[in-house]
């Protein structure tokens, strides 16, 4: 059974990763030797020093029906449950992706996806809860509930994983679409006897409560010193603050002192006193000065230049707790490598500053987008590009459902000019301060600001630490009004599960009855899924729309040198991005279109 | 001699003064004691097939397994039920087997066809352990096994009854696009489930024999045989959603009753 299949009976799983030691009771290396035998958890435990989380219990719930499905597995270190059919209803907030920043309601980031689950509260015997369920002088079944017994067996339940299966029945969870997020709260259970579940996607592990970067500094400075003095400058404090290496400066390392930014490459030690070597002195368009003693040091971060998307990858990784299996890589360096070559940055983070600030920054001003893809289980990175290849399309006649369709446009989003100052002077100082920035870049759309067209002006200001030269910023200003010269549309609709392959970020063709030319036909267009929700589970999926407005006619990048030509390439080498010289009429020597420099 | 009827209902021995086996027979009651089983998977003690519980299982390790129940002293018994189980799916075959206080005793046994709940009906029997035996096939998953007396019905069901096997509940969701296409469609199996009328219930039975009975499936599930002799493989495991209430009717002592079941 698929989505595909007429009668398909959806099935929803839902999943709690819940780590367990994997030590018996009382055998060694466990010493345990209480009266009553420990749960395998933590909050449990007897033996802390020896307990460890080796094991894991996956906890799965369906709702209840007949034929419940099988979900049990066990592997080493692993047991996954019979399905508990005790799941009452999953609500999502699905991840909202804000390409290019467009909407003011959104952060750049978009919004984060979170899910909510009840689930009813019951007797349970402890099967898969208890080791030693036989070994009890009590019938596990006659005694508490099963939320009861959990929340105070696992009372560090915050950041353990869960997920969403959804799919057929006759598929196995593999075969499954899987969501992941992070448990975020559980609240209940209630004198109705439900329990109530919070969890977020996995990027919310980089939100601003749990991530800041840089660290703050446990370090003060140990003696006064003048503004010339490059030796005998003592830290006193945590070492790890002293020799971490940050940003993309190798042992070049920076640290702050009250306006004032020291650069040095190594330290000698005296206690947990460390006295800075190789020192330099007012630094990164700061000035050098005299600090006292006691004077609290904090260490810098600079990326020097470094491609945008990496040190976005850099602060998600090693600045919040995000699993580094949460990124891949390497397509995250092939889509920056086509789209945001030109985005080679270089910036000081001078103080502690929310990682999903520096996030904002680094989309805005290179023209990419982050986002949870809860169904790939990544987070995902995509420049504000063209799409090429075969686009998927969809119609009123064969897959809007009735009744779901609406339109609507956003003038406030509109831009007829972009403002970037650049080139940041002091990183010490005020980022949204003018004098703190050495140029500045206005590029203006003329036209749609006249009495013709629009007959206003919308600007957009930008302070960036990050952009260094007047091309980057010729590249950013003019995409971004590309993108947003128009008053943006939007669309919602609701589709059949057969049309479930379509999700959040895709673009896709539209023929929709209630858009039309001038003409009244029917228009064809793209469209970008800006949400994708699931209403109802393995039925109807729900998607927010945004009319996709990066596409170029005949986009293209520099090729290799053996290209064939145009006349002579087959028409998916001539879709697949390689460009040719056109005529003087902007024209192929067939006709075709001419490509677009951008 | 023990007498097969089915694969669903396993009758033997059978009390030839009870009442018509057109009767049906509630297996409610379920005698406590201490469960033990010949092995045990990580995960699916032997305690987990003595609860109500259908997605809690005992699951041995090995074949021919015995999982075993001791009620401490002798207790009467004339029924036992078996519900969540895998013997159709895992081609076995179930003993029931009692202690004769020397040796192990078979009652019956059976190879079901498929995994719907299964009723052993006996005539009673005092004794002080019983088990299960299961051999052939793989090695399955048990979820409920019931023992005790049986409530048998003072009357039978006529006319209007919708056996619950033949009643599933299930909800159908069809797609249909802006031009009027036809989508695709999505079903939803919510279990089964029936309505049960007596009429004519002695007024003096209703508050010995069923009124225990009502206030048992406040909290428990139960197994039914809606007409053993008849419809031998119409036995289900369900439970009540609301209350249930007699009537008085007529004149004459008697009683009529009502309840709303589901079950798997």
């Amino acid at each position: 059974m698929s989505n595909t299949t007429v009668g398909r009976e959806p099935i929803q799983v839902f999943e709690i990763e819940q780590p367990s030691c994997s030590n018996t009771y009382g055998v060694a290396p466990c010493t345990a030797a209480g009266a009553s035998k420990c749960f395998n958890t933590r909050a449990t435990c007897q033996d802390t020093q020896n307990y460890n989380q080796d094991d894991t219990i996956f906890w799965r719930f369906t709702h209840p029906q007949r034929d419940l499905i099988d979900t049990f597995e066990e592997g080493v270190s692993v047991l996954k449950t019979t399905a508990i059919p005790s799941l009452k209803s999953v609500s999502t907030v699905p991840t909202k992706i804000n390409a290019g920043g467009g909407s003011d309601d959104l952060s750049v980031l978009g919004r984060r996806a979170s899910v909510k689950i009840a689930l009813s509260d019951h007797q349970y015997d402890d099967s898969f809860s208890d080791k030693y369920v036989d070994e009890r002088p009590y019938v596990a079944f006659d005694v508490g509930t099963f939320w009861g017994k959990w929340l105070k067996r696992n009372k560090y339940f915050t950041a353990f994983t869960c997920r969403i299966y959804e799919g057929y029945r006759g598929e196995t969870l593999d075969e499954m679409i899987t969501k992941t997020y992070v448990i975020d709260s559980i609240s209940g259970a209630s004198s109705g006897g439900s329990v109530s579940i919070t969890a977020k996607d996995p990027l919310s592990l980089a939100d601003d409560k749990r991530a800041i970067c840089p660290q703050t500094s446990e370090l003060e400075l140990y003696q006064t010193i003048n503004q010339a003095q490059t030796t005998g400058i003592i830290l006193f404090g945590t070492e790890s603050d002293v020799s971490d290496i940050l940003g993309s400066t190798g042992i070049n390392r920076y640290v702050r002192l009250d306006d004032e930014i020291i650069l040095y490459t190594g330290y000698t030690v005296d206690a947990d006193r460390y006295t800075l070597t190789g020192v330099v002195r007012g630094q990164l368009g700061t000035t050098a000065s005299s600090h006292n003693f006691d004077e609290s040091a904090q260490r810098v971060i600079r990326y020097e230049a470094q491609p945008s998307w990496q040190i976005a990858s850099d602060l998600i990784l090693n600045y919040s707790s995000v699993p580094s299996s949460y990124i891949d890589m390497t397509a995250w360096d092939a889509e920056g490598n086509l789209w945001l070559s030109p985005f080679n940055f270089t910036g000081t983070i001078a103080e502690p500053t929310a990682v999903v600030d520096i996030l904002e920054e680094l989309t805005r001003d290179s023209m990419f987008y982050i986002w949870w893809d809860e169904r790939t289980q990544e987070i995902r990175m995509r420049a504000l590009s063209p799409v090429s290849g075969e686009i998927e399309g969809i119609s009123s006649e064969t897959n809007i459902i009735k009744g779901s369709f609406s339109l609507s446009s956003k003038p406030d989003q509109r831009l007829s000019r972009v403002i970037i100052y650049y080139n940041q002077k002091d990183p010490t100082a005020g980022d949204d301060e003018i004098s703190n920035y050495a140029n500045v870049r206005v590029v203006v759309d003329g036209d749609a600001e006249s009495e013709f067209l629009y007959n206003e002006v919308r600007s957009s200001s930008v302070f960036s630490r990050w952009l260094v030269s007047e091309s980057q910023t010729l590249q950013v200003s003019t995409r971004t009004l590309a993108a947003f010269a128009d008053t943006p549309e939007y669309m919602t609709i609701s589709m059949d599960a057969k049309d479930r392959n379509i999700w959040t970020a895709d673009v896709i063709n539209v023929t929709a009855d209630q858009i039309q030319d001038e003409f009244g036909q029917v228009e064809t267009g793209l469209w970008q899924v800006i949400a994708a929700e699931e209403i109802q589970y393995g039925d109807t999926i729900r998607y927010d729309l945004r009319r996709f407005t990066f596409q170029i006619n005949r986009a293209a990048y520099w090729t290799a040198n053996d290209q064939v030509d145009y006349i002579d390439a087959t028409e998916s080498e001539r879709l697949a991005g390689n460009a040719w010289w056109s005529d003087e009429d902007g024209l192929m020597p067939n006709g075709d279109d001419g490509y677009r420099w951008t | 001699m023990a007498v097969v009827i089915s694969s669903s209902l396993v009758m033997s021995l059978v009390d030839p003064d009870a009442p018509d086996l057109t009767h049906a027979r509630i297996g409610y009651e379920k005698l406590s004691g201490t469960p033990s089983a010949s092995s045990a998977s990580s995960g699916f003690p032997a305690s987990a097939a003595n609860n109500a519980l259908t997605y809690s299982f005992w699951k041995p390790e090995t074949l021919p397994a015995t999982w075993e129940i001791d009620f401490g002293s002798t207790q009467s018994m004339d029924y036992a039920g078996i519900a969540a189980h895998e013997f159709g799916t895992k081609g076995n075959t179930v003993a029931l087997e009692v202690w004769s206080g020397t040796e192990w005793v078979e009652v019956d046994s059976t190879a079901p066809v498929d995994d719907k709940p299964i009723m052993f009906i006996f005539s009673e029997l005092t004794i002080s352990k019983a088990r299960i035996v299961v051999s052939g096939g793989t090695v399955p998953r048990v979820g409920v096994v019931y023992t005790g007396m049986a409530l048998v019905m003072e009357r039978a069901i006529y006319g209007g009854h919708a056996p619950i096997t033949l009643s599933d509940q299930t909800e159908y969701t069809t797609n249909a696009s802006e031009r009027g296409q036809w989508l695709g469609r999505s079903i939803k199996s919510n279990g089964v489930a029936t309505s049960y009328q007596w009429a004519n219930l002695t007024a003096a039975w209703y508050r010995e024999y069923f009124d225990p009975f009502v206030k048992s499936a406040r909290t428990q599930p139960f197994f039914i045989a809606w007409r053993p002799e008849t419809f031998p493989e119409e036995v289900a495991y369900c439970f009540t959603g609301s209350n249930i209430s007699p009537k008085n009717t007529g004149e004459r002592d008697v009683m009529s009753v009502s309840m709303n079941a589901e079950g798997i």
